[in-house]
């Protein structure tokens, strides 16, 4: 079926739109006020423009939010977006190698964790090929991030599919707030070097521009067994973003990112004829490419519509197969208060991708083109059932996609403020993992020797995972420089996706015939996980800041061979950030990662838990340059933090030295 | 490599982008339909909101900041506010400092281009992008408040820098720039910024 853009609904929007801003554009002009009689502090209420966000502060959310700021990663000189999530607590962030990183939250971690949705200024990057994210592909300019907002627990009736177990938005500044010329320079152990370049100009009034360049150059580490890892890297990015504002009342944001890199592998290939396996060394060649457009418009106080757009292409080497994935995507988002107690947002959305995939020996494919459209539709409404004191949020998104069907994920969310400092919340949703096309269409042989074959089969009947969360979270602040956080759940899993084994078979093809030991992606597991997340942030001098955080997860899974299910019982990390004179500060962090007690497929050893200690010296030679000197992992040599299912070896995560210059004139 | 991969993929490729051109072609247009209203309003010369709370924040600054008294010809010569450059105020700074005094001082506002114009006013405001119009000494070895809203701005050494939280204006003071310039910046206005920069 040829995929169509709802016409007639963005007709009706640009109808609507238009004689909004002609008709009511000027009413909304409210009286100016006298500026000059305005005290500083008043000044510093006013808005700039009525076009923001409608935050909640975050103390107050319903939900179980982190935020990492630009100033935590700086501290800790953190030069990849996977490291700046182990700032998160309970993200659960494990290094594969050089290159590779297994990131997921409340359980299920796997080089493809595939109940973690990631946006990156409003686009995502979770493959439908893979169900899961390249993060190997996935890189901003740090000096220009503006936030990373976390949600730990579900967050599908806002962002749909495979927002199960957590949402991470990252966010970049608007160029307005980039201008001027920056330059990054690092060189160490793990950067050889990195450098990036960024200018931000104004093209008119209230037109901002920004592009860059990144480059880096990453070695490869070394195996439990003492070899290389085979797994050094390099990738170059690009890329630019315009922002116009030219009214109060509208904001337009253009941006795009071009990149390449060679990412270094260890793989094992397979063949029915001698040697049968063999290790093999290879460079692979990823790249892609995105431009995104988008406009926000307020109509009133109350009423705001955020239109977007984006187009992405993806290449990506995935073993011995090559994925090639472009997506178009579409989403509008209204946001409207109907009298004193209804803040609704609404919205609809369009996505479809089309991925090929080449077939292997490795890993083939029934069909070697894959289209994937989805629409969505979603409400919610935020409810003061006592104003100030006690909201309601009910919402439900409604997702048609031609795989698996359609799909409602309905949520509900109670928030408590009994005093200013104090938030009690209470949640319960429920939401969806759509297959991959992996698990629908492929075939991988994943061993092989005289007369055998070890394979997994995709399942073309295959359905989505469900998963119904129950959270509770309390948030108090007893003094302004003391806030405490905690969140619990418990989340109940069906139809989760794992491979169960068929009877031995027998094949004549490929030759010569052989055996089949085979298995077949099926829905047939369930269980419960069910954890807590403890956050505490202390100001302990006008130069001191402490945090520390707990995180503690119980899985309870059907006892089928559960394949991608590895995650630490327990995570705890004190970071401390300390502001000395003559313009120095000493930043460091300690980390506690328990053992991972079933790695993937129970084939390799577990991996023990490891402490680790990152500490960074910076120094401020003029209010132009910080120079910065940062060890990591200063505890041992080098520890190994997880598994490839892909790979007989294990890589290990060494300690490491790195000096940085960032320059802005 | 890359490119033979590029041919490769071309057809299907073609397929997505010749959607993809198509929708942002739609976006765009969108967009412009959208601009229409707003632009027009924007020649007849309103000043954006943002640059009318500047034009407040400046008036205010000069309550809170001590001159040494040879920067003044007599006890009630007026305190010169300079625009450098592309002065995006249009005619906002002049309105809300006009009928105004500061410690008995009337408030005028000049648009200065030079070197020899700057070194006149008692603070000077660079806009965006006027920064490197004149070298930063004019502002570093004469007691002028120096204000600025850029990054790079901070870096030349200026007094007080603009920026933003989310949609609100906020300021940072680098109070080493001010002693440097023999300015005397109230604990006042030092409480009320969100950063005291006191290195050089």
């Amino acid at each position: 079926m040829p995929s169509r853009f709802p016409t007639p609904l963005l007709a009706a929007a640009l109808c609507a739109v238009s004689l909004g801003s002609a008709q009511t554009g000027e009413l909304l002009r409210r009286p100016a006020k006298n500026l000059a009689d305005m005290s500083i502090e008043e000044l510093m209420n006013e808005p700039v423009t009525s076009v923001s966000k409608k935050e909640t502060p975050l103390g107050e959310s319903p939900a179980a939010i982190t935020v990492i700021t630009p100033d935590d990663i700086r501290r800790l000189g953190i030069a990849s977006l996977p490291e700046a999530l182990r700032l998160v607590p309970g993200l659960d962030v494990a290094r594969i190698g050089a290159n590779e990183t297994a990131v997921s939250v409340r359980g299920f971690n796997n080089e493809f964790a595939n109940k973690l949705l990631v946006l990156i200024d409003g686009r995502s990057v979770y493959s439908p090929s893979s169900a899961g994210v390249f993060w190997n592909a996935q890189d901003v300019v740090f000096e220009d991030l503006e936030r990373i907002e976390v949600i730990r627990g579900p967050g599908a009736t806002l962002w749909g599919a495979n927002a199960v177990n957590g949402v991470i938005n990252i966010i970049t500044k608007s160029a307005r707030e980039t201008q001027g010329a920056l330059v990054v320079t690092a060189l160490g152990t793990e950067e050889r070097p990195t450098t990036t370049a960024r200018y931000g100009g104004q093209l008119a009034p209230n037109l901002y521009y920004r592009v860059y360049a990144k480059y880096f150059d990453r070695p490869s580490v070394k195996t439990s067994a003492g070899g290389d890892a085979g797994d050094g890297w390099h990738s170059l990015r690009s890329g630019f973003r315009v922002d116009y504002e030219p009214s109060a009342e509208n904001v337009f944001t253009l941006q795009g990112d071009a990149y390449q890199s060679d990412v270094g592998k260890n793989i094992s290939l397979f063949s029915l004829t001698p040697p049968f396996s063999q290790t093999a060394s290879v460079l692979e060649h990823n790249a892609g490419d995105n431009v995104l457009g988008r406009w926000t418009h307020v109509f009133s106080e109350t009423s705001r519509l955020t239109l977007q757009g984006y187009y992405d292409f993806l290449r990506q080497d995935v073993g011995s197969s090559i994925d090639r994935a472009e997506t178009c995507d579409f989403d509008l988002v209204h946001q409207v208060a109907l009298g004193d107690r209804h803040d609704i947002t609404w919205g609809a959305g369009y996505r479809d991708t089309l991925a090929k995939d080449t077939s292997t020996f490795g890993a083939s494919w029934a069909h070697e083109s894959h289209r994937l459209q989805l629409f969505n539709v979603f409400a919610q409404d935020e409810i003061a059932l006592v104003p100030d004191r006690l909201q309601f949020t009910v919402g439900t998104k409604f997702e048609h996609n031609e795989l698996s069907g359609e799909e409602w994920e309905p949520g509900v969310r109670l928030r408590w403020t009994p005093t200013a400092r104090q938030t009690v919340w209470a949640a319960a949703s429920h939401a969806v993992r759509t297959p991959s096309f992996l698990e629908r269409d492929s075939r991988l042989n994943l061993a092989a020797g005289p007369g055998f074959l070890v394979s997994i089969f995709g399942n073309p009947e295959i359905g989505t995972e469900k998963l119904t969360a129950y959270e509770l979270g309390y948030r108090v602040a007893p003094a302004k420089q003391l806030s405490f956080e905690a969140s619990a759940f418990y989340d109940v899993y069906h139809q989760l996706i794992v491979n169960e084994p068929n009877p031995p078979g027998f094949e004549i093809s490929p030759v010569p015939p052989h055996a089949l030991i085979s298995q077949t992606w099926r829905n047939s597991a369930q269980g419960e996980t069910y954890g807590a997340e403890l956050s505490v942030h202390w100001q302990a001098t006008a130069a001191w800041r402490l945090a520390g955080s707990y995180a503690w997860l119980h899985s309870n899974l059907t006892s089928v061979p559960f394949v991608g299910s590895s995650s630490p019982g327990q995570q705890i990390q004190i970071r401390s950030n300390l502001d000395l004179p003559h313009h120095v500060e000493l930043n460091g962090a300690v980390t506690y990662v328990g053992a991972i007690v079933t790695p993937l497929g129970q084939i390799n050893a577990p991996i023990p838990a490891y402490v680790r200690l990152d500490l960074g010296l910076i120094f401020h030679p003029a209010a132009a340059m910080e120079v910065g000197v940062w060890g990591v992992n200063l505890l041992d040599r080098r520890h190994p933090e997880f598994t490839s299912p892909q790979s007989t070896t294990v890589a290990e995560m060494p300690r490491g030295i790195t000096g940085k210059i960032t320059w802005r004139f | 490599m890359l490119r033979a991969l590029k041919i490769s993929f071309d057809a299907s490729r073609r397929h997505c982008r010749r959607r993809a051109g198509g929708t942002l072609a739609g976006l765009l247009g969108f967009f412009l339909l959208l601009l229409a209203g707003p632009t027009a309003r924007a020649a007849e010369g309103a000043v954006s909101k943002e640059y009318q709370l500047k034009a407040a924040f400046l008036y205010n600054f000069t309550k809170f900041v001590e001159w040494p008294a040879a920067r003044f010809a007599e006890a009630n010569s007026p305190i010169v506010i300079g625009v450098l450059g592309q002065n995006p105020f249009g005619g906002e700074l002049e309105k809300i400092t006009e009928g105004r005094t500061v410690n008995g001082r009337a408030i005028v506002v000049k648009v200065i281009t030079t070197a020899e114009e700057a070194s006149t006013v008692h603070l000077l405001f660079v806009p965006r992008g006027e920064e490197t119009r004149l070298p930063a000494a004019v502002w570093q070895s004469v007691p002028i408040v120096a204000v600025g809203e850029s990054d790079s701005f901070a870096a030349l050494g200026g007094t007080i820098m603009f920026t933003r939280e989310a949609d609100k204006i906020r300021f940072e003071i680098n109070i080493a720039a001010a002693e440097r310039s023999r300015l005397k910046i109230s604990a006042q206005l030092q409480k009320l910024a969100i950063a005291v920069r006191r290195k050089p």
